[in-house]
């Protein structure tokens, strides 16, 4: 294990300049906006280099498989013809939108920037917990956190062999130049109240973007334009947006948005701007579609599946649904609609009565839940008081999508502050960590 | 085949001036196996010409107009071979999930069940086509202004009564409990005065037209428009502007007989 010694002597000051730079979670709780800051550990999760090459033989692997899955569904279809996949689970599913039928976005590719939450077990295997590839976040964490403990203590990079983390911008920006469509690059944000507010600013800095809101983009005459504040317009070419697919344009999606674009949609459906992520991904990372990854790797790249699915069951399969209800206290049932941690209940947590009336929804509603065994995580070590103590802890590792899929070798690590909880969501309090790849 | 003649007018007043107002419309026919567009043409008042675009519904046409205005027109004619074969041709089976599915406007609730009810178990096909349009033809009373455009099949079914749009949502939502493959049609329709919407259901292998409002099957007086699973994916008009006004709509449509230059006609014939 590196020494880390050096470094965790600083965590506090780290934190106090994490807050003074406004790395910050804000959480709209019982219809209060409250900003939280999102505590940081400092002693790293550490990847080895050969665990490293491996995992990123794997996510590479997967998001190629996802991406045509994406470009099936909105195309051809025929991972429904092979029945490989039942339509019920795509076309069912609200992450499928069915404007997005028939759009080809700019060199076919879907999901440029992919976050996909990882755990490792005891015995060091590794298991991909969900996809996320509509806007995840969370890159800008690791990256100014490093920035920071490069600061506070040079000699630990120097002697510890940590693979550099400061090319995320320069992959970002390759991505964002393999689409663009003729014109300026821009990062589009909700405004200053969103949740991620510090990563937009902070990767507009990075990767040289404008950081723009909805109200300073137009579409004129099938293209879509940026209004500077002294009047020039700039034709847009990539706009790396940071609103959901319901908000992003009223006149294609949810009408009532007042962040989005009039007719942006329209101007990607002909080509003529790149939208990344595109719309309509949301039916590729559905907790339900999970189940069918390893099937899609083995159905689109014809190859066996490189990092696994923790083991799931859909209880919409009878034979599965005999397992849930068999093996109920020691399984997790997640509502595939929820995120961010909520939806998701331990058998074994359930009083009697809860479990009647669950067993009861899951019967009625099969297809809305998944069941996973419990994974025995590999708890990271995290200070407390001046201790060190165990914790859970997930890994986000992001892909992006340029010429060829790239494995940032980094990631988010986040942990559960609570010592019995088992949810590592930012929004439900927890903290993160650096990730390092070991270069050798 | 037949050929006809068509002008849809759409007029929108603003209780008080708006601007940057984005539009979209889906207003003019496209070609199909089953229809042939000769002419076709759109104006809009005031403000520039529309952008011409296509997604998987139909064609479409997109625009903003920027400055103040209390009024918004657009015009469409043109000329069309209707009925050029019995239905369109479908896409292979296995590419129709979408037009499987419910969608919130044509989940069933109890009023749909209970109809469903009333229809034979093992009817199929053409039979079933004839049991939902007579079911709907005895119980569903044509009355306008009883609904609106969000309106749920569920929620006219239990009132039974609305236009076209809700009756079509019933028997799109009737047919998908049979895991019959159903789309939504908009439309213009000869002796219709203004936009009109009917159902189309799979019969082997192909798109057949049936219009419970008037308790036909679609024939070579119907100009199609657009197609979607139900009516929220094909409006024939969308919009947003700025500005607090109220927004008072309507639609004016007529389709006649043309008379086609010959060499029009022969196109027409080439196609058939």
């Amino acid at each position: 294990m590196p020494d880390t010694r050096e470094l965790t002597k600083h965590t506090e000051d780290i934190n106090e300049l994490l807050a003074r730079y406004g790395v910050k979670f804000g959480l709209y709780k019982n219809g209060v906006f409250k900003e939280q800051l999102f505590p940081f550990d400092a002693i790293p999760r550490v990847i080895s280099a050969a665990d490293f090459a491996e995992l990123e033989r794997g996510l590479k692997q997967r998001v190629m498989a996802l991406n045509c899955f994406i470009a099936d569904i909105y195309g051809e279809k025929k991972i429904i013809r092979d029945k490989v996949v039942p339509e019920e689970f795509v076309f069912d599913s609200p992450g499928y939108l069915a404007q997005c039928e028939g759009t080809k976005p700019p060199k076919g590719i879907w999901s440029h920037i992919s976050g996909i939450d990882l755990v490792q077990a005891k015995d060091g295997s590794w298991f991909i917990l969900e996809d996320n590839l509509r806007v995840p976040s969370g890159a800008s964490y690791p990256m100014i956190a490093r920035e920071l403990c490069r600061r506070a203590s040079p000699r630990t990079f120097q002697t510890n062999g940590v693979a550099e983390n400061r090319d995320y911008a320069a992959l970002l920006r390759s991505a964002m130049d393999h689409v663009n469509t003729g014109g300026c690059t821009v990062i589009l944000t909700p405004g200053r109240y969103n949740a991620a507010y510090f990563e937009h600013s902070y990767l507009a800095e990075k990767t040289g973007a404008h950081l723009v809101t909805g109200s300073e983009l137009t579409v004129e005459d099938g293209f879509l334009w940026f209004n500077g504040y002294d009047g020039r317009k700039e034709r847009v070419g990539t706009v790396y947006r940071r609103i959901s697919d319901d908000y992003l344009d009223p006149m294609s999606f949810r009408a009532d948005s007042l962040i989005g674009i009039p007719h942006i949609y329209e101007v990607f459906r002909q080509g003529n701007v790149a939208l990344m992520n595109a719309p309509g991904n949301g039916v590729a990372d559905d907790k339900g579609i999970y189940y069918f990854v390893p099937r899609m790797i083995k159905y689109y790249l014809g190859e066996e599946p490189v990092l696994n699915n923790a083991p799931t069951y859909l209880p919409y399969y009878e034979k599965d649904m005999q397992y849930v209800l068999e093996k109920f206290d020691s399984l997790v049932l997640k509502d595939v609609a929820e995120a961010g941690g909520y939806g998701v209940v331990f058998g074994s947590k359930m009083t009697k009565e809860q479990k009647a009336d669950f067993i009861a929804l899951l019967r009625k509603e099969p297809r809305r839940f998944i069941a996973q065994e419990v994974i025995d995580f590999r708890d990271l070590d995290i200070m407390e008081n001046g201790e060190a103590v165990p914790r859970k802890a997930d890994l986000r590792a992001f892909v992006l999508m340029g010429e060829e899929p790239m494995v940032w070798k980094s990631g988010l690590t986040r942990f559960s502050r609570n010592p019995d909880s088992f949810i590592v969501n930012s929004s439900q309090g927890g903290g993160f960590k650096d990730t390092w790849v070991l270069s050798h | 085949m037949r050929s006809l003649a068509f002008s849809f007018r759409l007029r929108l007043d603003f209780s008080a001036p708006v601007q940057k107002h984005h539009y979209t419309l889906r207003c003019l026919p496209g070609d199909a196996p089953h229809q042939r567009v000769l002419s076709a043409s759109l104006r809009v008042f005031p403000g520039e010409p529309a952008n011409a675009s296509e997604d998987a519904y139909g064609r479409l046409h997109y625009g903003c107009v920027f400055q103040a205005h209390s009024g918004f027109e657009a015009l469409a004619e043109g000329t069309v071979c209707s009925a050029l074969e019995e239905g369109e041709m479908a896409a292979p089976d296995w590419q129709l999930g979408p037009y499987r599915m419910f969608t919130p406007l044509t989940a069933p609730g109890e009023a749909i069940r209970r109809l469903n009810a009333s229809i034979p178990a093992d009817a199929r096909d053409e039979e079933l086509a004839t049991r939902i349009m007579e079911l709907m033809h005895e119980r569903f009373a044509y009355l306008p202004g009883s609904t609106h455009a969000l309106t749920t099949g569920e929620e006219a079914a239990a009132a039974m009564c609305g236009v076209c749009q809700d009756e079509s949502h019933i028997m799109l939502s009737l047919l998908r409990m049979r895991g019959v493959p159903c789309r939504y049609a908009v439309g213009y329709m000869m002796g219709e005065g203004s936009t009109h919407a009917w159902v189309e259901m799979l019969r082997a292998g192909r798109w057949i037209g049936l219009d419970p409002t008037n308790y036909r099957a679609v024939n070579d007086e119907y100009i199609r428009v657009s197609v979607g699973r139900d009516a929220a994916d094909c409006p024939v008009n969308r919009g947003v502007f700025y500005g607090g006004a109220s927004q008072r709509s309507e639609n004016a449509v007529r389709v006649w007989d043309a008379q086609v230059p010959d060499e029009q006609a022969d196109m027409g014939r080439k196609a058939e």
